[in-house]
C-alpha cells in the first residue's frame, strides 16, 4: 500500500510521479494549480464556461505530457505555458459575439466576509476596481499583471512563459501597471488611496 | 503589443521594483534598489504604488471562487477516455489471426535484430555438440555405444556373475528389525525372496567365497534368529 503523503511534495516530485501514473500525486497536482490556472484563464477568455473547457484540456495536457517535462523550467512555469498555448487555441477556434460573453465584471464578484461595513464597501472598491481596471488593459498587459503580482512569477520565468526578452518583461510590467493606476483613477477610486 | 505611453524618466530600479516586493531578487541586486530607494522619492512613491497593486491584486484574486469540482471529474473522464482509445488501438482484436500472425512477426525480428544474435545461436549449437560427446565418451577414452532397449529395460540391480551370493533363512519368530541388522553386518543385499520357505537370496559385498563361508558360519553360530545360512555361487 503506498504510504507517501502526496501533499509534501513539491511540484516537480509530483510531476515525476504522475508521469509514473500516479493518479494521487495528479490529483494533488490539479487541486495546487486549478484555482490559479482558473483565474489565469478567465482573464484569457473573458467567459467563466470556456475557462472550464480549456482548464480540462490544459489537466489533460498536463496528465498526457507529465513525461516530456525535463525541468528546463519550473513546473508551474511549464503548467501555465500549457494553459496559455490552449487558451489561444480556444481564443482562435470560437467566433466571439456579444451573445456568447459573460460580462465579466458581473461574474467576477468577489465574496464578502468581513463584517465591518467600512471594510466591505472598501474592498467592494479596491478589488472590484483592480479587476475592471484589469479587464480594461491589453490583453498582454493583463497577462503580465496577473503573472508579476498574484502568480509571483520572476521576470525570467514570465519571459520563458511568453517567449520574450527579460528586458521587455520588465518594460510591459511596468507601463502595465502605469496603465491600471490610470484607469484605476478613472474608475473613480480616491485619488492618493492609489 | 500594446503600445507604451510616451516615456518619462524611468529608473531601472523602478522596473525592478515588481520583484523586490515578490522578494525574487539577487542579494546584489537588493542592495542596489535599496541604495537607490533611500535617494529617488519618486521611486519611493512608485514602491508604495506596487505594494498597494500587489495586495489589492491578491485580494481580489483570493477572494474568487475556485472552478467548481465538475472541472476535475470532466479531467478524470477524459483521461480514462484517451486511456481506453490508445489500449484498444494498441492491442489487436482477439480472433485477428493475421494480426497476431503480423506482432509474432514483428517480435521475432525485434529478438533477431541484433547482430550479434546469429553467432551467440552458433556458439551455442557448438557447445552442445561439444557437451553431448564429452558426455558420450567413456572414462577410458571411448566412445560408450548407445545402451540397446532391451539392455535398457533390464534392471540394473541383478546381480553380475562375480558377485558371491548366499541363501539365508531366518527363524519365524526374527523380527524385521534383526533381519535387517543381520543383512547389514554381512554387508550384503537381499536380491530376492522371501521365497515359500522362507529362503531369502542375498549378494554380498564379499568377492572372496572363502571368506563368505567363514561369515556365514560365524553367523549361524552366534545367531538365534537364522536357521539356514549357505554360499550358492560361485
Amino acid at each position: 500500500m503506498d504510504s507517501t503523503n502526496y501533499q509534501e511534495l513539491n511540484d516537480e516530485e509530483l510531476l515525476q510521479a504522475t508521469a509514473s501514473g500516479v493518479n494521487q500525486a495528479f490529483e494533488v497536482l490539479y487541486k495546487r494549480f486549478e484555482g490559479r490556472l482558473y483565474q489565469f484563464l478567465r482573464i484569457k477568455m473573458n467567459n467563466d464556461t470556456m475557462a472550464e473547457d480549456v482548464l480540462v484540456d490544459v489537466m489533460v495536457g498536463v496528465w498526457k505530457g507529465a513525461k516530456t517535462f525535463h525541468g528546463g523550467s519550473k513546473v508551474s512555469t511549464w503548467i501555465f505555458g500549457i494553459a496559455r498555448h490552449k487558451a489561444l487555441d480556444a481564443i482562435r477556434a470560437i467566433v466571439r459575439s456579444d451573445s456568447t460573453t459573460v460580462n465579466l465584471e458581473d461574474s467576477l464578484e468577489a465574496p464578502d466576509s468581513s463584517d465591518n461595513p467600512a471594510i466591505q464597501a472598501e474592498r467592494k472598491s479596491v478589488g472590484g476596481l483592480v479587476q475592471k481596471a484589469i479587464t480594461k488593459l491589453p490583453p498582454d498587459q493583463q497577462e503580465v499583471i496577473y503573472l508579476v503580482y498574484y502568480e509571483g512569477m520572476t521576470y525570467q520565468e514570465i519571459g520563458q512563459l511568453l517567449n520574450i526578452p527579460v528586458n521587455t518583461v520588465k518594460t510591459r510590467v511596468f507601463y502595465s501597471k502605469q496603465k491600471l493606476k490610470e484607469t484605476m483613477e478613472h474608475l473613480g477610486l480616491q485619488q492618493g488611496t492609489f | 503589443m500594446s503600445p507604451m505611453p510616451s516615456s518619462e524618466p524611468m529608473h531601472p530600479a523602478a522596473l525592478l521594483l515588481p520583484e523586490y516586493v515578490a522578494g525574487n531578487l539577487t542579494a546584489e541586486e537588493r542592495q542596489e534598489v535599496d541604495r537607490h530607494l533611500t535617494q529617488c522619492p519618486d521611486c519611493q512613491r512608485e514602491l508604495e504604488e506596487v505594494r498597494e497593486l500587489r495586495e489589492g491584486v491578491h485580494t481580489h484574486f483570493s477572494s474568487l471562487p475556485g472552478p467548481p469540482p465538475r472541472v476535475f471529474e470532466r479531467v478524470k473522464a477524459q483521461i480514462q477516455a484517451e486511456e481506453g482509445l490508445v489500449k484498444k488501438e494498441k492491442s489487436p482484436p482477439l480472433f485477428d489471426v493475421s494480426g497476431w500472425l503480423s506482432a509474432l512477426e514483428e517480435g521475432f525480428r525485434v529478438l533477431f535484430a541484433p547482430r550479434w544474435v546469429p553467432g551467440l545461436a552458433v556458439a551455442l549449437i557448438v557447445a552442445q555438440t561439444t557437451l553431448l560427446m564429452w558426455a558420450s565418451i567413456s572414462p577410458q577414452g571411448e566412445l560408450v555405444p548407445p545402451v540397446s532397449v532391451t539392455e535398457r529395460s533390464v534392471p540394473p540391480n541383478l546381480p553380475t556373475s562375480s558377485s558371491v551370493l548366499a541363501q539365508i533363512a531366518f527363524q519365524d519368530n526374527t523380527s524385521e528389525k534383526e533381519l535387517r541388522m543381520i543383512i547389514r553386518d554381512l554387508e550384503a543385499r537381499i536380491v530376492n525372496g522371501p521365497s515359500l520357505d522362507g529362503i531369502y537370496t542375498v549378494q554380498l559385498l564379499e568377492k572372496d567365497p572363502a571368506l563368505v563361508d567363514q561369515k556365514l558360519k560365524a553367523l549361524l553360530g552366534k545367531s538365534g534368529a537364522i536357521r539356514m545360512a549357505k554360499r550358492i555361487s560361485p
